[in-house]
């Protein structure tokens, strides 16, 4: 089997803020030089302490608004064709196999979920889903999900609490079978039943499209549901030590605060 | 159902006992356009529905002013406007006056200004206005809101395979939806609308 592959190398991001028109833009380095290689079928977790630069490292790889890469790349290999993401669009990243479930959705006025759904599966297969089939698969996915079906004509992540947020977030990650999934804190603010039912719909998704995954959270319950290869620390915007699961479990006790100081 | 289409107006309407008014403001297209209208309820139970839609684009102006007298008593009114503007210079500006006199006894009226901000450097200004001379009325109300689809709510759509432009017109579709539902348009109409709004979008480099 031909691996894809996700890689970061010497990857230096500054937060730009251009809050105050009319200072100069602020910068602000965040990540340090980092360095990651994801396979398909590879899952990543990234632990380390609030502020450490993760959630930049998440919204670097997808191309979000307000992130400058100062130097480095990001480098995506789908079906043996290699491209750097750093000049992409967001939509052409996400075209090219890129999913980023945040850490706090957005929600969006004006567009229901499921139409914003289909224009999604269209633009990203490049065809529009089989009508016969799509609803089906739409509402059985929910199902699983524990969504109700009326979440479908709902405007997008409007009025939704943080738990369904992420329930449409991994209904999303289900239906679109990206080749990498970045999952920014997808454990944050669920309860158990919740969470369990979240890490299903992320292995059923894993399962179904063999991606690579990025798993950044603070806790390591989520890796009880969710088993990962490597397990990477992160902290002053840079990975300070790689193991397998059971650095995981080290830090369960021994915390941050070693790498921290 | 009458209707101002693309161009500037000034109308005056009267209506006389149980009359109804439906009509609809439609600036879709490129020109400056200026669209006056005032409507006197003097008939007893006389009823007008009045409905707006628009998109300016860069450096266009857009201006609507609507009046609305209820003079006779049981009279009702409902102004409902959207509006979309995109690129630098893109304004609009919407005045509502609605005033009930002191023989409009039951009197329901409502009216609602919504504009949607598709990028920076554009103005909308939404002023409704309310004078109530009798206090014995049904109901009486006025919203406006401006809203703004802004670079995060942009990045979530494009995160998920849709291009810009694409993104755009799903949400000004969707935030028209509520006036293509209300005024009844027929699937010509909504076609037309959504052909321009589409050309509007598609123009910006």
């Amino acid at each position: 089997m031909k691996y894809d592959k996700l890689e970061v190398v010497d990857l230096c991001v500054c937060v730009v803020n251009n809050k105050h028109a009319n200072d100069q833009a602020q910068e602000k380095e965040i990540l340090k030089g980092v360095n990651l290689e994801i396979n398909s079928d590879e899952v990543h977790a990234i632990m380390g302490p609030n502020g450490s630069g993760k959630s930049t490292l998440a919204a670097s790889i997808a191309g979000a608004p307000g992130y400058k890469v100062t130097s480095g790349d990001i480098i995506l290999t789908v079906d043996g064709k290699t491209q750097s993401l750093v000049d992409l669009t967001a939509d052409e990243r996400a075209r090219a196999g890129i999913f980023l479930a945040q850490q706090s959705p957005t929600a969006v006025d004006g567009i229901t979920l499921s139409n914003f759904l289909r224009t999604a599966k269209t633009a990203i297969d490049g065809v529009a889903p089989n009508i016969r089939t799509w609803i089906k698969e739409l509402y059985d996915t929910m199902e699983l999900l524990k969504m109700d079906k009326s979440f479908a004509s709902r405007p997008l992540n409007v009025g939704f609490s943080g738990g369904e947020k992420k329930r449409a977030e991994i209904l999303q990650l289900e239906i679109l079978r990206p080749k990498f999934a970045i999952l920014d804190e997808t454990d944050s603010g669920l309860d158990v039943d919740a969470l369990k039912t979240v890490c299903d719909g992320i292995n059923r998704a894993k399962t179904d499209a063999k991606f690579g995954a990025l798993l950044i959270t603070h806790y390591t319950h989520i890796l009880d549901y969710i088993k990962p290869d490597f397990v990477h620390v992160f902290a002053n915007g840079e990975i300070v030590q790689s193991g397998d699961s059971t650095l995981a479990k080290k830090l369960e006790t021994s915390g941050y605060e070693q790498y921290t100081k | 159902m009458d209707k101002i289409l693309n161009q500037s107006a000034k109308k005056h309407y009267v209506l006389g006992e149980n009359q109804v008014l439906d009509l609809l403001v439609v600036q879709m297209h490129d020109a400056d356009c200026e669209v006056d209208i005032k409507v006197d309820l003097e008939g007893i139970g006389s009823n007008v529905n009045i409905f707006g839609i628009y998109f300016a684009s860069a450096g266009q102006i857009i201006q609507n002013r609507v009046v609305v007298n209820h003079i006779a008593p049981k009279c009702t009114s409902s102004i409902l406007y959207k509006g979309a503007l995109l690129g630098s210079g893109a304004k609009t500006s919407w005045d509502g006056f609605v005033n009930i006199g002191e023989n409009a006894v039951n009197t329901d009226t409502y009216e609602t200004n919504r504009n949607l901000l598709l990028s920076e450097g554009a103005s909308a200004v939404s002023v409704p206005n309310l004078e109530i001379l009798t206090g014995d009325i049904v109901r009486a109300g006025h919203a406006s809101a401006t809203g703004r689809f802004d670079d995060q709510q942009l990045f979530y759509l494009m995160s998920r395979g849709i291009d810009a432009k694409t993104a755009q017109k799903l949400i000004v579709r969707g935030f028209f939806e509520e006036i293509i539902q209300n005024a009844e348009l027929d699937d010509l109409e909504q076609t037309e609308i959504f052909k321009q709004l589409e050309r509007k979008i598609d123009e910006v480099r």
